[in-house]
């Protein structure tokens, strides 16, 4: 009898399987190839989401270990995999067939099964060298996918990620290296087991390159100086994979390593780092005109609130399992809000140009992609009851367990992100402009996330405990 | 058995149906004026049939509606002796004085607003009289209030002829002519000041009780006026439950906005700011002296009875300070119902003064009390009556005159017999000679400040009995009997019947009351006997005394003084106040009402205009803030976010490499 557990590393593999056969299939005919790969990539993308559910209902009992335990995967990471694989999914859906046309053709159908065959062991990560195999593999692939569309603009910002990914890849590297000084002491048989140490001067060290490296993935202040220039630069549908995916593995293995390792000295370093980073993407994006700079720094701003419930979780984890809880919930169901709007928000953004101009009049013209855009924007903003508000809300109760400040941050901050939020539902509402129409696939997508945005709003307080270990 | 909720129902419903009738777009005037009439004449009917089967039959009638049931409100009308001759003397004279608005205001523009506003009136008078409970007393007392504003403002389209105060006259630099709408205005703002002491004063008695009930209050007077005294707050509470029936009442220093009332047409000014309205002041007093004087005795405690008497004596002391200085002022002015206002006022105050003197015999002689009290509804009674007539007269002189300034009117005793011997009941009787009945309850009243032992209110009562004969006697002579000061043209005539009966009637009721004085003492004397919180009829018998002696004779040798001034020595005013500089600051003085209005306009007005440019100067700056300041800042912090990211990747990498280094010597200084 094969275990739920196993069943789902089987999963997995297919992703890998289907991923690694698409650039195999070569016919003569350009639309048979673009349609076979097409139909590959959803189907390993496909493969990962039924993994990660497995994985879900598995982990419902207690964490599931994989590998000799060198994986191991408990109910919120598993929820992280999930949501990924339905943003891949959602990506695939929005893109159509727009990516089969690209001169990288397949690379982007055939990296988005092998990303999230690198998130699966990334989040499960329980050892320093899983952990650094799944970062590069997932690296490597964000970097081709953002260049997979290969126009000038995709070209020059897939330059800019790779050599700053460079550098943070370096900063893990000096991390994983002190941390196996650090823990070679204690553990000689699995000597990099991503155990807790005893706190000193090398273990903040330690954990300053690690978050060094991991603030880069995820964008935190003042890591990010990438992120506003690659997001806004590549293409939408490429984009829309890394930051509402792939992304989502990286914030699963920092919150798993807060919760089993970090030591609550980490709780002020992440809340400072949350509210700088906050901040700093809302009132950016204030005054931005152009719909992909928004939605970069607002992906800036929400890392800032995940932060928040982090800080919070580094506080509280040893003292009040509850409330650790609460905030992993928390980082889950904001995650899901953010990943569900993001990954079809980026590739609208695509199709319409890019500027905010390009969505003025949409309303009139297309009123069920504006509705459904409307309704996404509003849930990032965290509009009761769309999934936005309920993200944030858990967010809040959880940080009010750490600081006071931290929760007026939150609040401030959602205030002043209503400001561009509710900028580009005024543009789309607008009675001129000759907005440029959403393709078919990407209407029929943002239907669906917005639809998924309004029914889990009204289910996340029963998707709380489930996305809870 | 008739329902005594009628009384102040009927007017309500006429009122209604002129409301409804104005809505519907119908404008006929006789319609309005008749509706009102009669409803303010079966008001009176039954008020009459309810208070003579509560004085013949000694029996006090109270009839309750459930209202608002959870915070146990009732709509109940209570209605004991004093509430009885309350609802007798509002109801008929209002029924008088409408019949007199009938041909007063034929023709006006706004004929079926001012009737209604009668009507209104006439209703919400009777609700305060007649309430069972503190609530609904209050409803009616903002409801006199509110016709008040509106009667005042009658005319607001503010025509000169219309205003109050010489045009263009200034004071300190403080303009001392009014409108119509600023009158009416200034009545809301002052009478509103009042009622929020005395929302306050009902707040706290519901608090202490639980009850709005009047006759509850009374019951449990006591227990609620012996916690209060324990903390010394008794005099101060009384006081600010106090302050609506001192505004109400135009008592000093609310009495300015009474002055510039008379803006209103004649018959309001008869009816609302002399006859009734005004007295609600007074009503109130009447009804709550008793409450606190019996609770205050009967708590036995002397830090209660101490903190009492203080009251009192203040509401007297206020009550003689009015009384004076408002004669003063109706010495030297030259505007008919001007003059008359200044008396009203000052009248006003002989009945707080009564009131309050008669809650100072606590400590003398308890026994004394009812007939104190009695005094100052006896005084309420006549002056309603003879005030009522003067100003009515008042409107018709001014009518023929078409000017408001006494200097424009002149001998009108030749052209119109009747009219000035009512004038003359009237003003003798305002002026307290016998045997009108005036000169009985002001004797009343001074016998009482006698008896209280206060001897500076009782010398001001004397001097100010004496300076009302005095102004009385020189605003008859000059209308009635010398030629006018200026040039008219208009040839005077007899007032028609359905204006001249209404101030005969009164007139004449003016002397018979004071000719039957002994029943009406008996009549009070029952009325008293049968009111809330008296325990004992008082009896009430007219004694001569050295101080009637003196106070009579003081009146007649300044009604002399002044008749032989005009009439025989033909003593010029107007020379001695152009020759004299001592005169002339005198005259001023008194002309621009001791500069009171100035110096509220000066200090309070000003004050708070002050107030509001600077809360509108903050409130600009707040708004600059959010609407302007806090925009351009975001705006430039955000473009400065966003001018760091230049693109270039070099710099992007040394700006990581940088950061990360400061990050961690950050976390290695805090944590290391």
């Amino acid at each position: 009898m094969v275990s739920p557990g196993e069943a789902s590393l089987a999963l997995i593999y297919l992703a890998l399987a289907t991923s690694l056969a698409i650039p195999l299939v070569q016919a003569r005919e350009r639309w048979v190839t673009g349609t076979a790969a097409r139909l590959l990539a959803v189907t390993g993308t496909a493969a990962a989401t039924s993994s990660a559910l497995l994985l879900v209902y598995a982990t419902q009992s207690g964490p599931v270990y994989l590998h000799e335990g060198l994986v191991s995967h408990n109910a919120f990471t598993s929820a992280m995999l999930l949501l990924a694989g339905l943003a891949g999914l959602f990506v695939l859906w929005a893109s159509g067939e727009e990516p089969s046309r690209w001169p990288t053709h397949p690379a982007f159908y055939g990296l988005v099964p092998l990303t999230l065959f690198g998130l699966y062991y990334m989040a499960g990560a329980a050892d320093a060298l899983v952990f650094l195999a799944a970062w590069l593999l997932v690296s490597v692939a964000s970097y081709v996918i953002t260049a997979s569309p290969g126009d000038k603009d995709s070209m020059a910002a897939a330059a800019r990620y790779v050599l700053m990914g460079s550098l943070a890849t370096l900063f893990l590297a000096v991390w994983l290296a002190l941390h196996a000084g650090l823990v070679s002491v204690e553990s000689l048989g699995n000597w990099l087991a991503l155990a807790p140490y005893t706190a000193s001067g090398l273990a903040v060290v330690a954990g300053a390159f690690l978050l060094a490296g991991l603030g880069f993935k995820l964008g935190v202040v003042p890591f990010h100086w990438w992120l506003p220039s690659v997001y806004a630069r590549a293409d939408g549908r490429v984009i829309g994979f890394v930051a509402a995916a792939a992304k989502l593995g990286f914030i699963a293995f920092l919150a798993r390593y807060i919760y089993d390792s970090a030591a609550p000295q980490l709780a002020p370093f992440l809340g400072v780092l949350a509210v700088v980073t906050m901040t700093y993407g809302n009132v950016a994006a204030l005054t931005s005109r152009d719909l992909r700079g928004i939605l970069a720094y607002s992906s800036i701003a929400h890392v800032g609130y995940i932060l928040a419930a982090l800080a919070a979780l580094a506080y509280v984890k040893s003292a009040d399992p509850a409330s650790a809880a609460l905030a992993l919930g928390a980082v889950a169901v904001h995650a899901a809000a953010y990943a569900l709007a993001k990954s079809t928000l980026f590739p609208l953004a695509a199709e319409s140009g890019g500027s905010l101009e390009g969505l003025k009049g949409l309303a009139r013209r297309d009123p069920h992609s504006a509705v459904s855009a409307g309704i996404l924007l509003l849930s990032l903003l965290g509009v009761p009851p769309l999934l936005g508000f309920w993200g944030k809300l858990f967010i809040i109760l959880a940080a009010i367990k750490y600081s006071l400040p931290l929760v007026v941050a939150v609040v401030v901050n959602s205030g002043i992100s209503a400001v561009y939020y509710v900028t580009a539902l005024r543009e789309m509402w607008s009675p001129e402009g000759e907005p440029r129409i959403p393709s078919d696939s990407l209407r029929s997508a943002l239907v669906a996330t917005a639809i998924a945005t309004v029914a889990l709003g009204f289910l996340a307080l029963a998707l709380l405990p489930a996305f809870t270990p | 058995m008739v329902d005594p909720t009628l009384i102040w129902a009927i007017p309500y419903i006429g009122a209604g149906i002129l409301a409804l009738l104005w809505v519907a777009g119908y404008r006929e005037e006789k319609v309005f004026a008749w509706t009102s009439v009669l409803s303010i004449l079966a008001s009176a009917i039954v008020s009459t049939i309810v208070a003579y089967d509560v004085l013949a039959n000694g029996r006090v009638i109270h009839v309750t509606y459930k209202w608002i049931p959870w915070i146990n409100v009732e709509a109940g009308t209570y209605v004991d002796g004093l509430a009885a001759v309350m609802s007798l003397v509002v109801s008929w004279l209002s029924f008088l004085i409408a019949l007199y608005s009938v041909e007063y205001m034929r023709g006006d523009w706004g004929v079926q607003r001012y009737f209604f506003f009668i009507t209104f009136f006439v209703g919400s008078m009777l609700l305060l009289v007649l309430a069972d409970n503190l609530v609904l007393l209050f409803i009616g007392w903002e409801g006199t209030g509110l016709a008040s504003y509106a009667l005042i403002g009658h005319w607001y389209t503010d025509e000169e002829e219309y205003w109050v105060g010489v045009p263009g006259r200034k004071a300190l630099g403080v303009p001392m002519y009014f409108t119509p709408s600023h009158s009416g205005l200034r009545a809301i703002l002052f009478t509103r000041i009042g009622d929020v002491g005395m929302i306050a004063g009902i707040a706290l008695i519901y608090a202490l009780t639980g009850t709005f009930s009047i006759p509850e209050i009374a019951e449990k007077a006591p227990e609620w006026m012996a916690s209060l005294a324990s903390g010394h707050y008794l005099t101060a509470a009384l006081l600010i439950f106090t302050l609506g029936a001192m505004a109400k009442s135009a008592q000093f220093p609310f009495h300015e906005w009474l002055v510039t009332a008379m803006t209103g047409p004649t018959p309001v000014s008869a009816l609302i700011h002399a006859a009734t309205m005004v007295k609600a002041g007074v009503y109130f007093m009447l009804r709550f002296a008793p409450i606190f004087f019996t609770g205050a005795l009967a708590s036995g405690i002397p830090a209660v009875v101490d903190q009492v008497y203080t009251y009192f004596e203040i509401i007297a002391g206020i009550g003689a300070l009015t009384a004076f200085m408002m004669a003063t002022m109706a010495l030297v002015n030259n505007e008919f119902k001007l003059i008359l206002a200044f008396s009203t006022a000052s009248q006003l105050g002989y009945m707080f003064l009564a009131a309050g003197a008669a809650g100072v015999l606590i400590k003398a002689d308890p026994e004394a009390f009812a007939y104190g009290v009695a005094a100052g509804l006896a005084h309420l009674l006549s002056h309603a009556v003879f005030k009522a007539a003067l100003f009515l007269i008042a409107g018709w002189a001014i009518h023929v005159a078409h000017n408001r300034f006494i200097d424009y009117m002149g001998e009108y005793a030749k052209y119109m017999k009747a009219t000035a011997v009512g004038m003359w009941l009237a003003g003798l009787s305002l002026a307290g000679i016998p045997p009108l009945s005036g000169f009985f309850s002001k004797e009343m009243t001074l016998t009482t400040a006698e008896e209280a032992h206060l001897t500076w209110v009782y010398l001001l009562g004397v001097v100010t009995a004496a300076l009302t004969a005095a102004y009385t006697t020189r605003l008859i002579l000059r209308v009635f009997h010398l030629p006018p000061y200026e040039k008219v043209h208009a040839k005077p005539h007899e007032a028609p019947p359905l204006m001249l009966v209404p101030y005969m009637v009164m007139a004449v009721a003016a002397l018979l009351l004071g000719l039957g004085w002994s029943g009406v003492s008996s009549l009070l004397s029952k009325a008293w006997g049968l009111t809330l919180a008296i325990e004992e009829a008082p009896l009430i018998k007219f004694e001569v005394t050295k101080g009637a002696i003196m106070t009579l004779s003081l009146s007649v040798l300044s009604i002399a003084f002044v008749g032989a001034a005009y009439m025989v020595a033909r003593v010029d005013f107007r020379r001695i106040l152009a020759t004299s500089k001592a005169a002339k600051v005198i005259h001023d003085f008194l002309f621009d009402r001791w500069y009171i209005n100035a110096l509220i306009y000066l200090v309070i007005v000003n004050g708070f205009a002050g107030i509001v440019l600077a809360a509108t100067a903050v409130n600009s700056a707040i708004d600059w803030f959010y609407h302007a300041g806090l925009v351009a800042a975001f705006g430039a912090f955000s473009m400065a976010f966003r001018r760091l990211h230049r693109g270039r990747p070099d710099y992007y990498l040394a700006l990581y490499a940088y950061l990360v280094g400061l990050v961690l010597l950050l976390a290695y200084l805090a944590w290391g």
